[in-house]
């Protein structure tokens, strides 16, 4: 019953067929493959996007940030001596060159005048330590939802690690200033300008020398100068963000650019499957024409 | 079993010699259709790289858009914050003015007191805005740059002559300010130190010689600044001018970009389509001859 193959030609044509057989099995095999690639690759740009966009909202909200700093900054920066000034010309002093005595002469209730401008002499120093803490809250809400990207402001603390203030330490700045003040206790200072107590307050406007309001000016002199660190710290992140955002479209464009190459590969891979089953039909089809045309 | 399977055919391929030219004709007409069912894969190929390139090309214009997007919404944003901080500051020089005139708060705020915060705070702005510009080789104050020459072209096809020379006027008064604002000595206007109880006192009674009213250097360094912000809300518009018509053309270009997808796709399925028929009828045919060979052989063994 079993017959033998007598041309070569059919063994050819069998052999052709066998490959291209094969081949469609390979490239379809080679297809999945690529898809599985092209996947991670589009899993790769949606993070990228992701990423990018949060970099692109983090440096919004530092933008956000340098607005609200330069707007406390310009508004304490004017007062910087409004209350001293205020202080020496509507209260009795004893600096002689001064017209306060005629200042004083022409308000219908100096006594209260004395203690509102005392009274807001010292608010306004609670309103710059109040800056600080406002900003240093709007830095941490930044910069604790993206630790990651913050690390050098992170510290361990107990085995945790938790962010560092960007607050000034008050004692160490007023220790700066420590040659130009007279009563060198910072405590009291320090009492006076964040309480909430009025109590303190009357207290401190009851008893406090030129001298002392002197001190408190000067501590909070600094203090607004220090606002402007801050500026430098959004200018510096800023740059940092924006460099990122620089490095990772780089990225996006490569991984952009790969998921062409394996979208084309893939498809090279599916349309190269169909090719070979179409050939290994139309050599199947040749082999017929072959065999039945030899007669074997 | 395809060794069997062979063998079958080869002994029905014998049997079919009454019937040859038939069975020629069929298998011709399978060697056929199979050349074009492979010319119709080989065109779905051509098809399919091209989509894949326009697909690359439509990733590429959707982050375009975006960006745009983004950078519209956050520079729009930026000019918001720019226009009421100018206005505000506005209106805080208004009634600068008015309470200057009273002997006592020009006594207590003087020119220093007033103006000095917010030309530092500009002036370092400014420094930070030059260095970015640099970075990005962009003359900004230079309204021949090229940069804003396709800004300028970009703007007067999408709005129109007058909204380009508008904008034209806008970028040249903006770098004449500038250059004015950037001349200033950042150092004159820092007030680091903190003064004496001599210094207080000295502008106390001396308050005529820094009144707010009077012109002064640093009255005239304000003024500049306050031009120069306003400079920056008019070439702000512009601006954003331009990157409303870049979103719009990408906008444009990404609806471009998807109906020739959508179309190229449309052909590519046809075509495949063909070639799947064309397989398939190739398919029968050889089942014709396979299950004709078995039949043959059960008819043999029977």
């Amino acid at each position: 019953m079993r017959r033998q193959l007598k041309s070569n030609k059919s063994i050819f044509l069998i052999v052709i067929i066998a490959i291209f057989t094969l081949s469609s099995y390979f490239f379809d095999q080679m297809a999945v493959r690529q898809e599985d690639n092209l996947r991670n690759s589009q899993i790769k740009l949606e993070n990228l996007n992701v990423e990018i966009d949060n970099l692109y909202s983090i440096s919004n909200q530092l933008t956000s940030i340098s607005e609200s700093i330069i707007s406390k900054y310009i508004t304490l920066k004017r007062k910087r001596n409004f209350w001293i000034k205020s202080l020496l010309l509507v209260t009795e002093t004893d600096t002689p060159s001064l017209p306060n005595k005629v200042i004083i002469k022409s308000f219908g209730n100096p006594e209260y005048v004395n203690y509102m401008v005392k009274n807001r002499f010292i608010r306004n120093l609670r309103n710059i330590h109040l800056a600080h803490f406002e900003i240093d809250n709007k830095f941490y809400e930044i910069f604790s939802s993206n630790e990651m990207l913050f690390q050098k402001f992170m510290k361990n603390e107990n085995g945790e690690k938790v962010l560092k203030t960007m607050m000034p330490d008050f004692e160490t700045v007023f220790q700066e200033i420590s040659s130009e003040i007279n009563d060198k206790n910072f405590k009291k200072y320090n009492q006076i300008s964040t309480t909430n107590s009025s109590k303190i307050r009357d207290e401190a406007i009851e008893r406090y020398s030129l001298e002392d309001w002197l001190d408190l000016h000067k501590y909070g002199f600094i203090l607004t100068n220090k606002i402007e660190d801050y500026m430098d710290i959004v200018e510096e992140e800023d740059k940092i963000i924006t460099d990122k955002i620089d490095q990772k479209e780089i990225l996006r464009q490569n991984t952009i650019e790969e998921i062409s190459k394996d979208t084309n590969l893939k498809n090279t891979y599916i349309l190269s499957s169909i090719i070979s089953q179409i050939l290994s039909l139309l050599f199947l089809l040749i082999l017929f024409r072959v065999l039945i045309a030899n007669k074997l | 079993m395809r060794l069997f399977r062979f063998t079958l055919l080869q002994s029905y391929f014998i049997f079919l010699k009454k019937h040859k030219s038939k069975a020629l004709g069929v298998i011709n007409l399978g060697i056929f259709l199979s050349i074009f069912a492979l010319s119709a894969a080989l065109i779905s190929f051509v098809i399919e790289q091209k989509i894949s390139n326009k697909q690359t090309e439509l990733i590429n214009n959707q982050i375009e858009s975006r960006w745009t997007i983004t950078s519209i919404s956050q520079f729009e944003n930026l000019m918001t914050q720019y226009h009421s901080a100018y206005e505000n500051e506005d209106t805080k020089l208004s009634d600068k003015y008015l309470i200057s005139e009273t002997k006592l708060i020009s006594r207590i705020e003087n020119a220093h007191d007033f103006f000095s915060p917010y030309v530092y705070v500009t002036t370092k702005e400014l420094e930070t805005f030059a260095e970015l510009f640099a970075g990005l080789e962009f003359e900004v104050d230079n309204f021949q740059d090229p940069y804003y020459q396709d800004f300028f072209n970009t703007v007067r096809s999408y709005y129109g002559d007058a909204h380009a020379d508008n904008f034209i006027e806008n970028v040249k008064e903006f770098g004449e300010m500038y250059k004015k604002v950037k001349k200033i000595d950042l150092e004159d206007y820092n007030y680091k130190k903190i003064p004496s109880l001599s210094d207080l006192v000295d502008e106390i009674i001396f308050y005529d010689n820094f009144h707010v009213n009077h012109s002064s250097k640093i009255r005239d360094d304000y003024f500049d600044v306050m031009l120069f912000n306003r400079a920056i809300l008019y070439w702000g518009e512009g601006i954003l001018k331009v990157y409303r018509t870049y979103d719009f053309i990408y906008r444009e270009e990404i609806e471009r970009l998807n109906n020739e997808i959508i179309d190229l796709s449309k052909k590519e399925k046809n075509i495949i389509l063909i070639t799947f028929f064309f397989q398939f009828i190739i398919f029968v045919i050889i089942q014709i001859f396979e299950v004709g060979s078995i039949n043959y052989q059960i008819r043999k063994l029977k």
